[in-house]
C-alpha cells in the first residue's frame, strides 16, 4: 500500500489545525475545532480504503466521522453546556508562548526527520498532532478541554496507523475507537460528577479540601 | 510588459487607489450600520480642505516633528513604487528586506514626531505602536520570507513571478496570506487590533501619534496612512493570486482590484461586527499571525 499525493497534505493540514487549537481559549472554539479535525481525519481513513478496495476502513473512516467527529463534540458541548464553562481559566502556560514553543518542537522534529527511511512521510504530522493533543492536555486546566486533548492525541494515533505502509487490522482501529468513545463518556460523567462534588471543574483545586 | 506602461498605471492608481479605498471602507460601513455615508470622494474633499487649513505646531517640537510626514510619504512612495501590490509587475525592482526596512523606518518617523510634539497622548501611542509592531512585523516579514524561501530569491519580481503549480504552493499561499492579513491589519491600526475612529485618549494607538498634527502636515499623514493600507492590502490579495494559474496582465490587475475591494469589505464588515480585543489579548491574536508565518517557512523549507 502506497501513500499517494494527496495524503500528505492532508495530513500537514491536519497538523495546523491542532496547532490552531493549542492557541485557542474559547471552548466552544476548541470543541468545533476538534469536530473538523476528526471529520477530516475519517474522511481521509475513508478515501484511503477507497483508493486500496479495503471495506472494512471504509466502514472505519465513517465510524470515526459519525462517532467521534459529529458525536464526542456534541456530546461534550452539551457538558460543558450543562455545567457552564466557556472559557479556560488560566492556562499554565500563555497561549502565544504555548504557540511559538509547538511550532519550534514541530520545525525541530520535521528539520532533525529522527525515522527518514523508517516510517513514511505522514508519520512526521501524526507524530506532531500526537504531541500537540499531549501539550493541550498538559497545559489546560478545566477538566472537559482535558478531554478534549486527549482525543486530539488519539486522532494523531489513528492518522498513524491509517497512514502506515502497512495498516494495522481495521478490527483493531475500531475496537480502540469504541474504547476512546466509552473514555470519552466515562471522563464526561466524571467532570460532572467533579462539577457536582466541588461547584467547578478547575483540576488545578481538586487537591483543595472540602469539608 | 513595457515598464513605462507600468510606471504609468501605478503612478495613476498610487495617486487615486488609496482615498478611494479608504472612502470605499467609509461607505460600506455606513451601509451596513444603516447610514447613508458620505460620498466615495469624501476623502479627496477632506484632503483638499486639510490642505488650505492652516498649522498649529507645538512650541516644544523639534524639526523632526514637521519631518516625519515628509518621510512617511516619500518612504511609503518608494514603497508603493517597488511592491507589486496592483498584480503586475513593480516599475521599480524591489526587494524583501528593502520593503521591511522602509515600512520600519516610515514607522519609526512617525513615532519619533510623536515623542516628539510632547504630548503625553502621543508618548502613549508611540510605545504602543512600537509594542504591536515586535509581532506584525515579524509576521510579516516571516509570511514573505516563506514565498522567498520556495522561489529562492528575496526580490519581487522572482518571487511573484508565476503562479506556482503544487497543492504545497497553494496551502502555503493560504498560509502566507492569513498571516500577512492578521499582520497589516495590526499594522494599519484596524479593528480587532484597534478602532480608526477612536479618539477616546485610553484607547487608540495609531490616532494617538499623529494627534498634533494639524493643516497640511495631517493631510500628508492622512495620505500615507492610505497609500499603507492599500499596498499591505494588495500585497496580500498579490499573494492569494499566486494560487490561480498564471492570467494575462490586465486580468491580474482587474483580479487584483477585486480583492482590493473584497479586501475593503472584510475590514467594513469586520468593523461592524467585531468588538475591540482588550490590549492584553493582542499578542495571543498577533501570535496565531506569527505562527502561521512560521509554519508556512516550515513547509516551503521542507517541499520547497
Amino acid at each position: 500500500m502506497s501513500i499517494s499525493l494527496t495524503t500528505e497534505p492532508v495530513s500537514a493540514l491536519l497538523a495546523i489545525l491542532a496547532l490552531w487549537m493549542i492557541g485557542v481559549t474559547q471552548y466552544h472554539t476548541t470543541v468545533v475545532l476538534f469536530g473538523i479535525q476528526t471529520t477530516i481525519v475519517g474522511a481521509l481513513a475513508a478515501w484511503i480504503g477507497w483508493e486500496h478496495k479495503e471495506p472494512m476502513l471504509i466502514g472505519v473512516g465513517a465510524a470515526v466521522i459519525l462517532l467521534k467527529g459529529i458525536g464526542a463534540p456534541l456530546y461534550l458541548s452539551y457538558a460543558a453546556r450543562k455545567i457552564g464553562c466557556r472559557r479556560e481559566r488560566g492556562l499554565a502556560i500563555a497561549p502565544p508562548i504555548q504557540l511559538f514553543v509547538a511550532g519550534a518542537a514541530i520545525a525541530l522534529l520535521a528539520l532533525s526527520h529522527p525515522f527518514r527511511g523508517e516510517l513514511p512521510t505522514t508519520a512526521m504530522p501524526s507524530i506532531d498532532i500526537l504531541f500537540l493533543g499531549m501539550l493541550f492536555m498538559v497545559t489546560r486546566r478545566l477538566a472537559v478541554s482535558q478531554i478534549i486533548g486527549f482525543l486530539v492525541l488519539e486522532n494523531g494515533i489513528f492518522l498513524f496507523t491509517v497512514t502506515l505502509t502497512h495498516p494495522m487490522p481495521a478490527l483493531i482501529d475500531m475496537g480502540v475507537l469504541m474504547d476512546v468513545l466509552a473514555g470519552t463518556m466515562l471522563a464526561g460523567m466524571l467532570a460532572f460528577r467533579i462539577n457536582n462534588a466541588f461547584e467547578h471543574i478547575d483540576v488545578a483545586q481538586l487537591t483543595e479540601l472540602h469539608g | 510588459m513595457n515598464s513605462l506602461i507600468s510606471l504609468a498605471v501605478y503612478a495613476v492608481n498610487i495617486v487615486f487607489a488609496p482615498l478611494l479605498l479608504i472612502g470605499a471602507i467609509r461607505k460600506m460601513k455606513a451601509i451596513l450600520q444603516g447610514r447613508q455615508g458620505p460620498p466615495l470622494w469624501q476623502s479627496f474633499l477632506d484632503i483638499t480642505k486639510l490642505l488650505h487649513k492652516g498649522e498649529t505646531v507645538s512650541a516644544t517640537a523639534y524639526w523632526s516633528f514637521n519631518a516625519a510626514p515628509v518621510i512617511n510619504i516619500s518612504v511609503l512612495t518608494a514603497v508603493a513604487l517597488m511592491t507589486p501590490w496592483l498584480g503586475i509587475r513593480s516599475p521599480i525592482a524591489g526587494d524583501l528586506f528593502l520593503f521591511g526596512y522602509l515600512l520600519v523606518l516610515a514607522k519609526f518617523a512617525t513615532s519619533l514626531s510623536a515623542l516628539d510634539s510632547g504630548s503625553s497622548f502621543g508618548a502613549i501611542g508611540a510605545s504602543r505602536e512600537t509594542a504591536i509592531s515586535l509581532f506584525s512585523e515579524t509576521a510579516m516579514i516571516a509570511a514573505l520570507a516563506a514565498i522567498a524561501l520556495h522561489s529562492h530569491s528575496s526580490s519581487f519580481s522572482v518571487m511573484f513571478a508565476s503562479g506556482h503549480r503544487s497543492l504545497y504552493a497553494a496551502a502555503l499561499s493560504g498560509l502566507v496570506a492569513t498571516a500577512l492579513w492578521m499582520a497589516s491589519m495590526a499594522d494599519l491600526s484596524r479593528m480587532p487590533f484597534d478602532d480608526p475612529t477612536t479618539h477616546l485618549e485610553l484607547t487608540m494607538i495609531h490616532e494617538a501619534q499623529v494627534l498634533e498634527n494639524s493643516g497640511r502636515n495631517l493631510a500628508i499623514v492622512e495620505f500615507a496612512t492610505a497609500l499603507r493600507t492599500v499596498v499591505l492590502i494588495g500585497i496580500t490579495a498579490r499573494v492569494i493570486l499566486l494560487m490561480l494559474p498564471p492570467l494575462s496582465h490586465i486580468v491580474q490587475y482587474l483580479v487584483t482590484i477585486v480583492l482590493l475591494a473584497l479586501g475593503a469589505a472584510t475590514i467594513a464588515v469586520c468593523e461592524t461586527t467585531l468588538v475591540r480585543l482588550r490590549w492584553r489579548r493582542l499578542p495571543n491574536l498577533l501570535s496565531f499571525a506569527v505562527s502561521a508565518a512560521m509554519v508556512a517557512c516550515l513547509v516551503a523549507a521542507l517541499r520547497g
